[in-house]
């Protein structure tokens, strides 16, 4: 047995909105808007209200089920994991005490940290963990590539939890970055409904908890007396948090407009507004600004399904030659928000992910060797290119628009089409054959080394598995950070041979918020060490 | 009367039969799944299954129609995919946002209204009368959306009179409630009571060609009783269908208001159920804003009885 201590960085923050809504785990460059962080602000005290943009209702708080941004950024109050990610994107203890991993690399043992309680003031137990965990393996998504090498979830005794493997696999990171592994009452598992545990069981060891929550319009959460924070400094989801606020209003407020008068008027304290509105926040002295550097992959799925000419080699390259990137990038109009890419699955914010292992092929760009790859793969004079995405997120379309100038130059036709986001995905599941590229965005640090919306055992658009599986399995059973790293370099490498699909760039996020927060260290949403200036 | 009033509830059973079994069978031949909404893009395929299974969403659709047809009849609307409520409980915790707007802004501009054409019909050579289809006009053409935007500017942001946004329950805190109100009501008024105004004009313009006008300026009666007693009255029948329905639209339709003021009404409810494909919240608000309609209705048709004895006679 060797202690296994957060062997190398990971980062995740699991999908959100309808899976594709702006994920909010993620560093931010530089400090918060420094400057509104007044030295007169005085030392942390508790009181007082915050009130927090949704965008919609998130509908429940079960994290495994919903993968709703809002569920991600409630539940982060309310629910802790036995392991979590820090601001690093390393994983750290939470309400493990510690854990250990057995040589072989099929045994995970977590301790429990003693005298931890849920908000209702019940005990946590060990088997409260074990229902949980097997709950997010059964039904969660990302936890999906778990689940042919675990072989069980045990409780030895109250404060031991021990998880056996079929094969190695790299389980406290995945535990840590998936959102899905909050620990709840196994008797709130057993309410389960079926879209997940209801409302009136919404009940965790962390910091928050719900004191109301009225469907469409607000989730108040209250201090949690119970909270019995880990060792250790606060850090991402990590360490121990101080909830100085006595209240925090999540208010549901889907239109834009009244979410950037809502911010300037008081009625919102903190949002993720559009990106037209970041220049106008910016220039307003009554806003702080957080620019978040991790954020989200922004990329075209491409269609590998036959009836696509796309499951040729041949077009996929021709694609990757005749996009302008730079176009692309230039096109969402805020410079502060894009991150130049080099087609890697992870931000280079995440060290440990992140690989440049491709960078020479995504870089490329040649027209005319395009439009004889097009040829070579067999399309069609006149045939037409079918482009598909959703209109809930402009920068998609905008993306999409460029692309087709760039088919057009080569004289190549192509069509956008833009739907909400259940007809595209009925689109996309239903008719594998109508459709050729999918313009859209997912977390920037995946929760294993895997071009997006490819984890294993889930929807890769038609691309055949047989060569990656091979690739994320030495990940896996690496065993050393170099063995690591060469793994994750080999599926980059991969990815870029082959363009499954076409990373166009990597979008920060940002959160505007009053200045009147202090202590706000722009990770994500969240709202612990958070208080108010007098 | 009475029978007036079965024969509306019998219509009333058909509307919502036919607008509930419509709804039902155009839902499901849309695209979307409410079960890869809610799971999102990366949901596996056994996930699925087990979540339309959960939801009553396999087996033939003539199965599903008749077990949601028996629950109906029942009573049971059935559960809120989205939020796991049932939906009455959902559209009884939406209705009353949407109902405080409608009430508020049909009350006003009604009583505008009276007050403009009361003008219009006692003094028509004035400035009001002679100006009054042109501003009514204007108003009309107004877009809704443009309007409470620059509403929002001009009186929450720059003269910082009202909140730009916002919901509170009208008897929980009036204090609160009422700023709140006065701005999304203030749109909403300006709209109706330009139609109302006009519906009504043109109601009155006929009116004063009426013979009995003559007879009774011939008797002597002022041209202000007239106006007063006979014409306005008289005119209002028209009216009266026009705020019916006007009324029974807003129900279901102020979903640009309520987004740009946040107000958590049953327009902004039924949006969010479209987009999440939740079908029985879909079916039964939409089923409801129906049972408003024929309710208006009903209740215009016995308010015509009630202001014109020729009604009631026939």
């Amino acid at each position: 047995m060797n202690l296994h201590k957060s062997r190398h960085p990971k980062a995740v923050v699991a999908v959100a909105l309808l899976s594709l809504v702006l994920s909010a785990c993620a560093s931010r460059a530089g400090g918060p808007a420094a400057s509104t962080q007044s030295a007169d602000a005085g030392p942390p005290a508790k009181g007082g209200n915050i009130t927090v943009r949704l965008a919609q209702d998130p509908g429940s708080l079960d994290s495994v089920v919903n993968g709703n941004v809002g569920t991600t950024y409630v539940s982060h109050q309310i629910f802790e994991q036995l392991v979590t990610i820090d601001a690093n994107y390393r994983p750290q203890p939470v309400l493990a005490e510690s854990y250990e991993k057995s040589d072989d690399g099929l045994t995970y043992t977590f301790k429990l940290r003693e005298g931890v309680r849920f908000s209702d003031g019940s005990p946590l137990a060990a088997s409260d963990a074990v229902a949980s965990l097997n709950y997010w393996v059964k039904d969660g998504s990302y936890a999906a590539a778990l689940k042919p090498v675990l072989k069980d979830v045990t409780a030895p005794d109250d404060t031991t939890v021990v998880v056996t493997l079929k094969s190695p696999f790299d389980l406290v990171a995945l535990m840590a970055a998936s959102h899905g592994s909050f620990i709840r009452r196994a008797a709130d598992i057993k309410a389960k409904g079926p879209t997940g545990i209801p409302s009136d069981k919404v009940v965790g060891t962390g910091p928050y908890k719900v004191k109301s929550w009225t469907q469409g319009e607000q989730i108040v959460l209250e201090r949690n007396g119970e909270y019995k924070p880990p060792k250790g400094t606060s850090s991402g989801y990590a360490g121990a948090k101080r909830a100085f606020l006595d209240t925090i209003t999540y208010k549901v407020v889907a239109d834009q407009d009244a979410v950037l008068n809502g911010l300037k008027t008081g009625i919102l304290d903190v949002a993720e507004p559009s990106n037209p509105q970041y220049d106008q926040i910016k220039q307003d002295p009554s806003l702080a600004v957080a620019v978040e550097g991790g954020g989200t992959i922004q990329f075209v799925s491409l269609n590998h399904n036959s009836g696509s000419i796309f499951a040729k080699a041949e077009a996929r390259d021709a694609l990757n030659l005749v996009t302008d990137k730079k176009a692309i990038m230039a096109s969402q109009g805020v410079p502060d928000l894009v991150s130049p890419s080099n087609g890697a699955f992870a931000t280079s914010t995440n060290k440990a992910m992140y690989s440049e292992a491709g960078k020479a092929k995504w870089e490329q760009h040649d027209p005319e060797q395009a439009k004889r790859l097009f040829v070579q793969a067999g399309l069609e004079p006149g045939q037409t290119i079918r482009m598909i995405t959703t209109d809930e997120f402009p920068q998609f379309k905008d993306a999409l628009i460029v692309i087709q100038n760039d088919l057009k130059k080569i004289g190549i036709k192509s069509s956008i089409e833009s739907y909400d986001f259940a007809t595209l995905i009925g689109k996309k599941n239903n008719e594998p054959g109508g459709w050729d590229v999918l313009a859209l965005m997912d977390d920037a640090n995946p929760p294993v080394p895997s071009y997006t919306d490819n984890v294993k055992n889930l929807d890769n658009s038609g691309y055949p598995r047989d060569r990656l599986d091979p690739l994320l399995d030495t990940y896996n059973r690496a065993k050393t950070p170099e063995e690591q790293r060469a793994a994750i370099d080999a599926v980059q490498k991969f990815t870029s041979d082959n363009l499954p699909t076409i990373t166009l760039y990597a979008a920060k996020n940002y959160v505007a918020y009053n200045p009147k927060i202090q202590g706000y260290s722009g990770w994500g949403m969240e709202f612990t060490d958070v208080w108010l200036r007098k | 009367m009475l029978l007036v009033v079965l024969r509306r509830l019998r219509d009333l059973v058909v509307v919502l039969a036919v607008v509930g079994t419509f709804l039902f069978f155009l839902l499901r031949s849309i695209p979307g799944d409410p079960a890869q909404v809610l799971l999102g893009l990366k949901a596996s395929p056994e996930q699925l299954a087990r979540l339309h299974e959960e939801l009553g969403l396999t087996g033939p659709l003539y199965e599903q129609y008749l077990h949601w047809v028996g629950n109906v009849l029942t009573g049971d609307f059935g559960t809120s995919i989205k939020y796991q409520a049932p939906v009455l409980d959902m559209i009884a915790g939406h209705i009353a946002p949407t109902l405080t707007l409608a009430i508020a802004s049909t009350v006003i501009s009604f009583l505008l209204t009276v007050l403009v054409i009361g003008w219009v019909t006692v003094s028509p050579h004035s400035w009001v009368a002679r100006g009054v289809n042109r501003v009514a006009q204007f108003g009309l053409a107004l877009p809704e959306f443009w309007l409470a935007l620059l509403a929002v500017y001009v009186f929450a942001l720059v003269l910082g009179w009202f909140p730009t946004s916002g919901h509170t329950p009208l008897f929980a805190d009036p204090v609160t409630a009422v700023p709140q109100l006065v701005l999304p009501v203030a749109v909403l008024v300006v709209g109706q009571t330009a139609f109302f105004t006009i519906t009504m004009e043109e109601s009155v313009l006929g009116e004063l060609t009426q013979l009995y006008l003559r007879t009774a300026r011939a008797k002597g009666v002022t041209e202000r009783r007239i106006a007063l007693r006979h014409v306005l009255p008289n005119s209002m029948l028209p009216v009266l269908t026009t705020i019916g329905l006007n009324f029974a639209s807003l129900i279901g339709g102020v979903v640009v208001i309520e987004s740009i003021f946040v107000i958590p009404g049953l327009g902004t409810m039924l949006l969010g159920a479209v987009y999440a494909r939740d079908f029985p919240l879909i079916q039964g608000g939409v089923m409801f804003v129906a049972f408003l309609f024929v309710v208006v209705n009903l209740l215009v048709d016995l308010a015509y009885s009630l202001i014109d004895p020729k009604v009631r006679v026939s």
